[in-house]
């Protein structure tokens, strides 16, 4: 077996060209493009885990090093000794309790808006309530910034999830509407004929089959309220900081903390690769509210 | 069958409970999405509006909030710097997305024509990455790259004699690499979307118009094309929105600088209302790129209302 009929083996299986120099240069083609994608896509992260396990004076030398010369962890136990621990602390907090309150107040009004929209407002209001989602941010921290204030409930975590609903409610929404009209009303009647209500029928019987789009949901909306920026650069400033806070005021004036602000972003990427990982394409349903189905 | 007829005498209960359960259950689960949205933007954005007219100012005591007409809208529209960042944006969200959708429909055809099993897994999965992380992180990330004195890149184009430019610290390049930033972290988002399109396309069309005897060009031309409009359409226009919303890349690369030259208008919005407190100006300006945003929120509205016509865009 040649090389080239070897590679070809192992990336693509069994192919049905038979072995010839115009399939050699196609492999060839679609190999060194597929590690160009791989290279491009992944360099950048490397570089990153690269630098968060340097020591500091090495992450400012040239020519810099492509493998750490010196090894160390020190980075990551300074960082979450330092300001890292509580910051990642307040992420978790934060967008663990707005997702499970976006949920709690999303699902059943996707519920709703796939069965009876009519009773609701109709189509339009669903469709008026994902063009929430469409806002650009600063447009809605403006007025909520002064109404916090009035009321001192800047920098809390009850402020925090709060203020995450408006842009994950509508999210919620528009996806569990989507994932709901999946599902066949007929399911639903045949447990009412059996003396289920609405209510139980929605509990025992809806609730179940639409497990993978909560799932789904879920974890895009907690990526969502774990990466979240403006709200909290604008409404947070110790007690209740975020992660993403904290990062452009490390790397901010003169002492720059390369590999600290390396390592936390490092530990601030594992759930978001872990999720990946299990999303696969589930993720772009999510991604694309709804509107392409993987 | 007993027990179900059981449950049947449990539940022809009457009075409220019942009304609630069978009746008015969609009222009853939308109400609460409804009442918070209302409380968390709805009446937020309408105090905004009336303040967009006044003069309210959070470090000026004496102006607390007298009407001054539109005042605040000539200002904006007057001033150089609104304009600006106004261009600034277009030019980031033009160009961002343009590159983006180029790069993402040639790769995601590439993946849909040439690989296969593992290989498509593989890439799938690694390509989900970055588009999965914070968008602060992702601009942190090309931060180190583009370090001048001492990032790799420089380093790469030092050693094959291109010179070491300096990506962040000139009014010219300044966006462009932010946008290079964007680039990287949101391209897998239209390779991921155009893919997952391509592949629900039907290969009978494809087997068709080899019968026919259509060259690629024609099956690309006759057949991707107008069965992939509706996930084009879908995937351009979050893309832009999502470009046009957010300001965190450029936050961390550059904070608008050197000068204005990167300022992206919603941080220049941001800088009005956080940094120089003047309210009303602030919410001037959040509602004239609320008028943008709408606009384009229309144009993909009306694009999936249009797929629900049938069962899916795709």
């Amino acid at each position: 077996m040649s090389v080239v009929e070897w590679t070809r083996h192992r990336l693509f299986g069994a192919t049905e060209d038979p072995v010839s120099l115009r399939g050699a240069f196609r492999t060839i083609g679609v190999t060194s493009l597929v590690s160009v994608i791989l290279v491009t896509t992944l360099f950048p992260l490397y570089w990153t885990v690269n630098t968060s396990f340097k020591p500091a004076p090495e992450t400012q030398t040239f020519p810099p090093t492509f493998v750490p010369e010196t090894f160390t962890v020190s980075p990551y136990v300074d960082i979450l000794t330092g300001a890292g621990s509580s910051v990642l602390v307040n992420s978790v907090i934060v967008s663990v309790g707005a997702t499970a309150i976006a949920m709690l107040i999303g699902v059943p009004a996707g519920y709703a808006y796939a069965r009876n929209p009519g009773k609701v407002g109709g189509k339009h209001l669903a469709f008026w309530i994902l063009s929430l989602r469409m806002f650009p941010p600063i447009a809605p921290i403006l007025p909520l910034f002064f109404m916090f204030r009035q009321v001192g409930m800047i920098d809390t975590y009850p402020t925090m999830m709060l203020l995450y609903l408006t842009f994950n409610v509508p999210l919620v929404v528009w996806l569990m509407r989507s994932f709901f009209q999946d599902i066949p009303q007929a399911v639903e009647e045949a447990a009412i004929m059996d003396g289920y209500s609405r209510l139980e029928a929605f509990f025992k019987v809806s609730l179940p089959l639409v497990s993978p789009g909560i799932v789904t949901t879920t974890l895009l909306v907690w990526i969502f309220s774990w990466n979240e920026f403006q709200f909290a650069l604008v409404f947070t400033r110790n007690a209740a900081q975020t992660y993403p806070v904290i990062i452009p005021s490390l790397v901010g004036g003169h002492a720059t903390l390369w590999n600290q602000v390396a390592a936390l972003s490092v530990l601030a990427m594992i759930p978001i690769i872990v999720i990946s990982l299990l999303m696969q394409k589930r993720l772009v349903r999510g991604l694309t509210l709804g509107a392409v189905k993987g | 069958m007993a027990s179900s007829s059981d449950d049947t005498q449990a539940h022809r209960s009457t009075g409220l409970s019942s009304y609630v359960r069978n009746e008015h259950l969609e009222y009853w689960f939308a109400i609460p999405a409804l009442l918070i949205l209302l409380a968390l933007v709805i009446f937020p954005m309408l105090w905004s509006l009336w303040t967009s007219f006044t003069d309210l100012n959070l470090s000026v005591a004496t102006r607390n909030g007298a009407f001054v007409g539109l005042a605040n809208y000539a200002d904006l529209l007057t001033s150089e710097r609104f304009w600006t960042t106004i261009g600034n944006t277009a030019y980031y969200v033009g160009f961002g997305v343009a590159i983006e959708f180029t790069l993402g429909f040639a790769i995601a055809l590439f993946m849909a024509n040439y690989t296969r099993g593992r290989v498509t897994t593989v890439l799938f999965t690694l390509l989900l990455l970055p588009m999965m992380m914070a968008p602060i992180v992702a601009g942190l990330i090309w931060r180190l790259l583009f370090q001048e004195s001492f990032g790799p890149i420089n380093y790469l184009l030092g050693a094959v004699g291109v010179g070491q430019p300096p990506w962040l610290s000139s009014t010219a390049m300044s966006l462009n690499s932010v946008l290079i930033a964007d680039i990287w972290q949101w391209t897998p988002f239209m390779i991921l979307i155009l893919y997952t399109g391509r592949l629900s396309i039907s290969e009978d069309l494809y087997e068709a118009a080899r019968i026919d005897g259509a060259d690629r060009w024609f099956t690309f031309r006759h057949v991707t094309l107008p069965q992939m409009k509706g996930v084009i359409a879908i995937a351009i226009l979050l893309r832009a929105m999502d470009a046009f919303k957010f300001f965190d890349k450029m936050f961390v690369m550059t904070g608008g600088g050197p000068g204005t030259s990167s300022e992206l208008a919603t941080y220049y919005n941001y800088l009005l209302g956080f940094d120089s407190f003047s309210m009303g100006k602030a919410t001037a300006m959040s509602w004239l790129l609320l008028l943008f945003a709408v606009v384009l929120a229309n144009v993909f509205l009306s694009v999936l209302e249009r797929g629900e016509g049938g069962d899916r865009v795709v």
